[in-house]
């Protein structure tokens, strides 16, 4: 298949996901008993009152109607007002997202950086004991729950050792960079721990593979040590499945870090998101899951393009 | 036949191990535990690992031991059940899917997809913030979510056994449908629904303690090994201690299904046991 058809097809897959994907978290959240109007002015609201305010919120409209003047707006950038709070819903996001997606971008390098070099080592080293600990480290770093790292890593680093913050984000934000990323060390271990591990085991199996091809064989018979023919050849055969799984995992890794956010009290959408989530606070919950989602094709849409274009086989399929 | 499968087999003998534990932790919680574990005593307040409380006590002087053994129930219950939605739901799905004709195949792939962008716990808050959070809640979140990924492996699977010369076969001798589906494709899907389906507890078991961690799991007093996590982290400075125990007992759980799950694809996959063990 012609790259571009293959782009293009991509993009109106990643497209209509989006579309779907709104539309479907949109119709869940109005399935509540009772609607917006009735939440903001409570039980004894007049019914005037609440039919007016229902005009005006637009609720005495189709769901159909509903959703796509939500869709309209949202597209250029306008999730609308938290009927609780009265604050943008898009600007709030966006000032939560200077914590949480520096989280994720940092934490899915570090796991990458991680997990190819112990993933390598662990196939190279598979008969040998340090190679068997190394893939039973990968086992339980996959059992431990990612909550659970963040409590004992500030466990050692903040309470027994007192070298890092136990959390919490500075107030001014990143115009204080030495304390933004400070405290940002930990939670981006906590986070990315968890990932290696997965990615550990998939940069093992692909090594494993490469050491039995034929031309890693060649590589070995012009006199290459297997160090240095795994260096030209697996580096990125590893890189491939790693690169690819990490895309898959983009979902779980927000929703992870939503939870670091709240062991380590950063003021991320993650924790505005429960925050809201506590106080039915749905408009901003149906934004903020928006946003997440979307974000979570847009990543898938971009791995599906950039292995598309390394492989040509994946065209294929 | 079973000594045949665990001889050399690391994982499936370390994981039948832990698991086994497991269970015997909720049988235990049936019979007897060292104190009612929501018993308040403030004289045990903190109280350090002794004889009379082997793994100490919480702040109002509840026994950690007790809490962890009763604390199994609800992971247990959970995983149960989000399991048997899971697997009724996903295998189905990936059947139907792998059967149906060319043109009903790829909607249906798109749909799957779309619901593996919601992992459990985006699913489970979305369905707490609609009707407030709850075991219910937790239990279908985790079901539905990991649904779809069984549905996937087992779409790819089944999509492998219908394309072998032994399906050709059976159809070419006028097999039908319904035939082919339970004579060839389930006793080869066997060995994979066993693998997902220890995969699928072990999601479930971290799934239910992140949302009870989080406040959006089974609510109190029950004892919940995610919640007693919640609650340590107050009083780290106190006693750091109360951090580690119930985070063992769900490692144990997750550690001990995934390893079964690794241990049964060996037993299927005799080339694994060669290279990749």
């Amino acid at each position: 298949m012609n790259i571009i058809v293959f782009g293009v097809r991509r993009l109106l897959l990643f497209i209509s996901s989006l579309v779907v994907s709104s539309a479907l978290v949109f119709s869940l959240l109005r399935l509540l008993p009772g609607d917006l109007a009735q939440a903001k002015l409570g039980i004894q609201a007049t019914p005037e009152a609440l039919a007016n305010l229902r005009h005006q919120m637009g609720l005495d409209k189709s769901l159909v109607a509903q959703y796509w003047t939500w869709l309209t707006h949202a597209l250029r950038g306008d999730l609308g007002i938290s009927y609780l709070s009265g604050a943008n819903i898009t600007s709030e996001i966006a000032q939560k997202a200077t914590v949480t997606v520096p989280l994720v971008i940092m934490a899915s390098i570090l796991a990458v950086l991680i997990s190819i070099p112990l993933g390598m080592y662990a196939a190279l080293r598979y008969r040998n004991m340090d190679g068997v600990a190394t893939s039973a480290m990968s086992q339980f770093g996959i059992a431990i729950p990612t909550f659970w790292t963040g409590l004992l890593i500030s466990t050692l680093f903040a309470v027994v050792w007192q070298l890092m913050p136990a959390g919490g984000f500075p107030e001014a934000g990143w115009s204080e960079p030495g304390n933004a990323l400070k405290s940002m060390v930990l939670p981006v271990f906590a986070l990315a721990l968890g990932q290696g591990a997965v990615l550990m085991r998939f940069a093992r199996s692909a090594t494993i593979d490469t050491l039995q091809q034929d031309y890693f064989r060649t590589a070995r018979a012009t006199g290459l040590t297997k160090v240095q023919a795994l260096r030209k050849h697996g580096v990125r055969n590893a890189m491939i499945p790693v690169i690819s799984v990490l895309g898959m995992q983009m979902a779980t890794l927000i929703v992870e870090a939503i939870i670091v956010e709240n062991v380590f009290a950063l003021p991320g959408i993650g924790q505005m998101l429960l925050q809201d989530v506590n106080n039915r606070d749905l408009l901003k919950v149906q934004g903020i899951i928006a946003v997440t989602t979307s974000i979570v094709f847009f990543v898938s849409f971009l791995v599906d393009l950039a292995l598309g274009f390394l492989d040509p086989r994946v065209r294929q399929s | 036949m079973i000594r045949k499968a665990m001889k050399g087999n690391v994982s499936l003998i370390a994981g039948s191990i832990m698991v086994s534990i497991t269970f015997a932790l909720l049988i235990l919680s049936f019979i007897w535990t060292p104190y009612d574990p929501l018993a308040v005593n403030a004289d045990d307040s903190f109280a350090g690992i002794s004889m009379r409380h082997i793994l100490g006590a919480d702040k109002i002087g509840r026994d950690i031991l007790s809490q962890i053994i009763v604390g199994s129930r609800v992971t247990l219950f959970v995983a149960a059940l989000a399991v048997t939605i899971a697997m009724t739901l996903g295998v189905s799905a990936g059947i139907i899917i792998a059967i149906a004709s060319r043109k009903y195949q790829s909607p249906m792939i798109y749909a799957v997809n779309i619901a593996l962008a919601f992992p459990a716990a985006l699913l489970a808050i979305i369905l707490a913030a609609i009707y407030g959070a709850s075991t219910i809640t937790a239990v279908a979140a985790i079901g539905l979510a990991t649904a779809a990924a069984v549905a996937q492996v087992t779409r790819r699977t089944a999509h492998g056994i219908l394309a072998s010369d032994y399906v050709l076969a059976a159809h070419a001798s006028g097999a039908s449908t319904w035939r082919i589906i339970r004579k060839h494709v389930m006793p080869n899907l066997r060995a994979s629904l066993l693998i997902q389906a220890s995969a699928v507890v072990s999601v479930s078991v971290l799934a239910e303690s992140s949302l009870s961690y989080l406040g959006l799991g089974t609510p109190p007093p029950a004892p919940s090994w995610g919640r007693m996590l919640a609650g340590s982290q107050q009083y780290l400075f106190v006693n750091p201690l109360l951090a580690i125990w119930p985070g063992i007992a769900i490692v144990i759980v997750v550690l001990g299904f995934n390893l079964v799950g690794d241990g049964v694809r060996e037993v299927f996959d005799p080339t694994l046991r060669r290279i990749d063990s």
